[in-house]
């Protein structure tokens, strides 16, 4: 049996690696009666979002509803779940009546094949008179409606810590015997995917009643050759036509071995030797570019012949000494920016809509005025009124002023931007209710103080780059370091892209 | 010899890829890493969702039929459902079919097996539906995919399956298939015959197997001459000596032999781009070169694939190797 089923948590208090989220979520549950909100669970593939709801459910004894990509989801699918979800909770069933709607894929509702499906599960979010959990990959690609109607809990990566106890609980429970190093370089292996880890123990211990070390790197190396030992082959020693062969037994797709072998050719090569091997690293490149644009595979093979046998072919002789080769440092820089860039396309999209401007002009000529003009929320009542008038949440103040994204500053910006974008809407409904801004915003003032003390821009871009240095040692974790109005945040900021 | 001419006869009324498939794990040709572990799945009747990547002709599907024989025996065949995705793509396939699969009661199994060939022609969204589907019959059904690239397989998938990864098989490989199967149905295979058949299949069996039924058709002896006529494939030498009359700027002998190949042996362009592009390391040239001529090949072909004559496209690229070096 699979045992990524089998050893599936029953109970929250089971799911493991992420403590936060998972409080966060029964947090959530326990209250619901008095926010009435639904939840979207995101993150990376295999790190326990649809174990979390399902356990949950049994935990409160909710039965469940569930809507996934397998089903169809159109309106009419979505209004008749909701439906029922709505009637079931009149006949009180098992004392609270209450039934959990279970939406996995909520990123993934396309246009053709679930027609009207967008919609009507934002509707079903906004009216369903019961709990519903989202769950999805990428909190982005949802749309932005049901974004904003949704609590939002992110799961992330479960750290090799969380997952060895988690493999060696089945080794336990499978009667296998295990070398501890075994597991860590299973869990190494799987950097964040607790299903795959637990996949790759099953597949590792398939027949047999222990497993070691060295079972794990025989594992992985008797399909597929090593890079480094590839780069070796590439960069200092082997002919081209060597290189051409020892390349159909790497383990990595033709895109990510050009970005391989792009960086750390630099490390060896050097003048003409480099040029022409980055002349041919631009050819392979030309290629992936036509596989992209063509979806034709085939051509993958020339842009294989280009960076491995154009580079080795440029190298004159063979290459002594050792070099320490690394993976493409863009990796690294991309991972770290990815959010990044989504958030500062979103606020420049925010600001195309109101203004009229297309996103590249808001992103050009107004947002680095805006940054300047709220730099750490010193000009407070212009940041509310940019939250406001732009809708941002915590994390696009932070943002674009620089200011930590969990700080009290920010945090009461944005409810007082919510706050005067309340006022306006009654406002404008003619209706002479509800004022009472004013006192809030005094209180919050008091919170500004240890910011202004530095206020150097350069800080923020420095750290940015420690921030690089230390995940490059396997650091992730920042968020035990999260300080309260220190410049040194560790934010992302807008000057990264200007 | 009556005996084995009749039997012969009768061989010819089947298709070998078929009539010879391996029938267990233990018969399938190269890759024992992957049998290994496959097998001691089978022993323990305890498989994981599986993904086959690897190119045409390497036993993807044939390890797929085999796994589902042995566990099942003769009623294999209720047991088994073959989807082949790109005939049926879109995720209609996935919801109706595999659902109706997966749902129908079945005696004394445990669980069924869906074999989706071709599965990196499912849409992303087929391929979305189908993860979930994957974790929700997971009771009662394993799934085995197999694909040509595993990259245009989506990650979420990719976390729930093992994968394997099938490469080419190697020239010994196919070379004992090839003697195997000649032995069972009588008919004398040359040496020469052999290379041209490991030649023409470089590294896909089925290519191998269908050579061989269809050259043995056509005489009593398979031989090199027999081969490479009916699989339409130019000599390795005749692609060698063409370029070399290229390189050596003879043009016009490089465009008659181009042509006698088009035009008399009834090659198509794309095989012969592609057997030049196998063979550049037998030409008489240094290595950038060799790496300039594959690249001038890739452009031909891609020409070619936007709907260039291939002709002109050819000869445009044996008129461009007299400017090497």
């Amino acid at each position: 049996m699979d045992w990524t089923e089998k050893y599936r948590p029953t109970t929250l208090a089971e799911v493991r690696g992420n403590d936060k989220a998972r409080d966060a979520l029964e947090e959530w549950a326990e209250t619901w009666d008095d926010h009435r909100e639904a939840v979207v669970l995101h993150g990376s593939p295999g790190v326990g979002k649809t174990s979390a709801a399902h356990a949950l459910a049994s935990d409160k004894g909710w039965p469940t509803i569930e809507l996934n990509a397998s089903d169809a989801r159109t309106k009419d699918v979505i209004e008749r779940v909701a439906g029922e979800a709505a009637r079931s909770g009149t006949l009180s069933q098992g004392g609270s009546g209450r039934r959990l709607v279970i939406m996995d894929e909520a990123d993934n509702i396309h246009g053709n094949a679930d027609r009207g499906g967008t919609r009507a599960v934002t509707s079903l979010v906004k009216e369903a008179d019961q709990p519903v959990i989202l769950i999805a990959n990428d909190f982005y690609e949802m749309s932005k409606g049901l974004r904003n109607a949704c609590r939002e809990i992110e799961f992330r990566e479960v750290s090799t810590r969380s997952i060895v106890p988690v493999l060696r609980d089945i080794c336990r429970k499978e009667d296998i015997e295990f070398e501890d190093d075994a597991l860590q370089q299973i869990a190494e292996m799987n950097s964040g995917d607790l299903r795959g880890a637990i996949k790759d123990l099953q597949a590792l211990t398939e027949g047999r009643d222990s497993i070691a070390a060295e079972d794990v790197i025989t594992g992985k190396r008797d399909t597929t050759q090593g890079i480094f030992e590839y780069l070796d082959v590439v960069i200092k020693e082997g002919d081209a036509e060597t290189a051409l062969k020892s390349s159909y037994d790497v383990d990595e797709t033709p895109d990510d071995l050009i970005n391989w072998i792009a960086d750390n050719v630099p490390k060896d090569f050097e003048g003409t030797e480099l040029a022409r091997a980055y002349d041919a690293l631009a050819r392979a490149d030309q290629w992936l570019g036509r596989v992209r644009a063509t979806q034709n595979y085939s051509f993958w093979k020339y842009a294989g012949d280009n960076m491995t046998a154009g580079v080795a072919a440029a190298r004159g002789g063979q290459k002594g000494g050792w070099t320490r080769y690394g993976p493409p440092s863009y990796w690294s820089k991309l991972g770290r920016t990815k959010g990044t860039r989504k958030t500062r396309d979103y606020i420049a999209r925010q600001i195309a809509t109101r203004n009229g401007t297309s996103i590249s002009t808001a992103r050009r000529e107004i947002m680095p005025f805006l940054a300047t003009m709220t730099h750490h929320c010193k000009n407070r009542e212009l940041t509310i009124a940019m939250a406001a008038a732009y809708d941002l949440d915590a994390s696009h103040v932070s943002f674009i002023t620089g200011s930590g994204e969990d700080t009290n500053k920010v945090q009461s910006i944005v409810e007082d931007a919510q706050q005067l974008r309340d006022d306006e809407t009654a406002e404008a409904s003619g209706d002479a209710f509800a004022s009472r801004s004013d006192t809030d915003a005094a209180e919050d003032v008091s919170d500004d103080r240890p910011d202004e003390t530095d206020g150097q821009q350069s800080i923020a871009a420095d750290s940015a780059d420690q921030r690089t240095e230390s995940e490059r040692d396997g650091e992730t974790d920042n968020d035990d370091q999260q300080t309260e109005g220190d410049a040194d945040d560790g934010q992302t900021g807008l000057s990264d892209f200007m | 010899m009556s005996e084995a001419e009749s039997e012969s006869r009768a061989g010819r009324e089947e298709v070998w890829i078929e009539k010879y498939r391996p029938q267990t794990l233990s018969e399938v040709a190269g890759h024992e890493g992957i049998i290994e572990r496959l097998q001691s799945y089978v022993d323990r009747n305890d498989l994981s969702h599986m993904l086959f990547s690897g190119p045409a002709g390497t036993g993807k599907t044939t390890s797929a039929m085999a796994i589902a024989r042995e566990l099942y025996g003769e009623d294999w065949q209720d047991n088994f459902l073959e989807l082949n995705a790109s005939d049926q793509r879109g995720i209609d396939v996935v919801r109706d079919r595999v659902k109706s699969f997966a749902r129908t009661s079945f005696g004394g199994y445990e669980y069924r097996i869906i074999f989706l060939d071709e599965a990196d022609a499912l849409t992303s969204e087929a391929q979305s539906a189908l993860r979930r589907t994957m974790e929700q019959f997971s009771n009662n059904v394993r799934f085995i995919l197999s694909c040509n690239y595993s990259s245009q397989i989506i990650d979420p998938i990719q976390s729930r399956c093992a994968v394997f990864r099938f490469s080419p098989l190697s020239d010994e490989a196919i070379e004992e298939q090839i003697h195997r199967i000649a032995e069972a149905e009588g008919i004398e295979v040359t040496d020469d015959g052999v290379d041209a058949l490991v030649y023409v299949a470089g590294g896909d069996m089925r290519k191998a197997i269908n050579g061989l039924q269809a050259a043995s058709v056509t005489g009593n002896v398979v031989d090199e001459d027999a081969v490479f006529e009916i699989t339409s494939t130019a000599r390795p030498e005749e692609i060698t000596a063409m370029v070399e009359q290229a390189l050596d700027g003879d043009f016009t002998a490089a465009r008659s032999e181009l042509d006698r190949l088009l035009t008399d042996q009834g090659i198509a362009g794309g095989d012969v781009l592609d057997q030049i592009h196998r063979s550049v390391w037998e030409f008489d040239v240094g290595d950038e070169a060799a790496v300039r001529i594959l690249d001038r090949v890739g452009e031909a072909d891609y020409r070619i694939t936007e709907g260039a004559n291939e002709r002109i496209q050819l000869e445009a690229l044996l008129a461009s190797l007299a400017l090497e070096e």
